[in-house]
């Protein structure tokens, strides 16, 4: 039977993958990313640019903290509140027909930026994230000794 | 235990901030003071076909190839210039040099690319009033037995 530490573990690694993947070509390339917020029309354009310098350091400290298991309970937390913030994103986008690149990894990634692709993805990272924050408990007391 | 919690969230979130503030904060002010030529809820590029990107050419009109720089290296668009996706550099050299011109055609390698909406995006952003855009790309341009240059010095690129 798999234990809830390998469960954690792979979680963990999968998330952290992701983040880390999307945060360092998010951030190479800050300019075609805050024009990827821009088209989803949702923000002001001070707005676009702040999340553009921001979200994707936010992505990468995520990332870190996933895979060195320190803070779990709170990268937890915040890879929940950026999968959330990203899926309705995405489901305003496709609620209104709008067929843009997602930006969810940089300047051009074909198929993998249409919104319908990328909000199943949102979704299931989320799901990813929750499971990870259920399972979290017995891993913290375990390893960190994270209260919870 | 919730405050221990949310003081670490607002750490991480205060650390991002810092972060892009002090790598990004140049770059972003530089786009806000930029942004502001053409609103990007106008840009609606036309797509053009073959035909019409020769008769472009031969009136020796603006062409940008969006592609890698390597790529256009290998072979590109007679008198294209490169203007690869997210190379602000180029794209401010290209802006400085012919927006005068006002009108723009942009292409990538082939219809699957979306490099060339991006970078036609960024051109009318910057001043550009028309883009046209050759989706069917640099693939279809060589199916057409088109000529092509190759360009062997890397200060070939504009």
């Amino acid at each position: 039977m798999i234990s809830t530490h390998r469960i954690a573990l792979f979680l963990r690694l999968v998330l952290a993958a992701v983040f880390l993947y999307a945060g360092i070509t998010k951030a190479l390339d800050v300019s075609a990313f805050s024009q990827a917020i821009t088209r989803y029309e949702l923000l002001p354009a001070v707005l676009n640019l702040s999340v553009a310098a921001v979200l994707p350091f936010l992505e990468i400290y995520t990332a870190l903290l996933l895979l060195t298991g320190a803070w779990l309970r709170a990268a937890s937390w915040l890879s929940i509140l950026m999968y959330s913030m990203f899926s309705v994103a995405l489901l305003s986008a496709a609620m209104r027909g709008l067929s843009i690149d997602c930006g969810c990894f940089g300047s051009s990634a074909g198929a993998w930026s249409s919104v319908g692709v990328a909000l199943l993805r949102a979704i299931a990272l989320l799901c990813f994230s929750l499971a990870l924050l259920v399972v979290l408990p017995a891993e913290s007391d375990v390893k960190n000794g994270e209260q919870s | 235990m919730m405050r221990s919690l949310f003081k670490r969230m607002t750490l991480i979130i205060a650390l991002a901030v810092i972060t892009g503030a002090v790598l990004h904060g140049p770059s972003i002010y530089s786009l806000w003071q930029n942004t502001a030529v053409h609103d990007l809820e106008l840009y609606s590029p036309q797509p053009v076909e073959r035909s019409f990107v020769q008769q472009w050419v031969q009136k020796g009109q603006l062409i940008v190839d969006a592609r890698s720089h390597s790529d256009y290296l290998n072979g590109h668009i007679g008198r294209a210039h490169s203007v690869p996706a997210g190379d602000g550099q180029r794209l401010h050299d290209v802006v400085a040099c012919c927006v005068d011109r006002q009108q723009v055609l942009v292409y990538c390698s082939s219809v699957s690319c979306s490099d060339s909406f991006t970078v036609g995006e960024a051109l009318f952003v910057a001043g550009f009033t028309q883009v046209y855009l050759y989706e069917g790309g640099f693939a279809d341009w060589q199916q057409g037995q088109h000529n092509t240059e190759a360009t062997l010095d890397e200060q070939g690129g504009q």
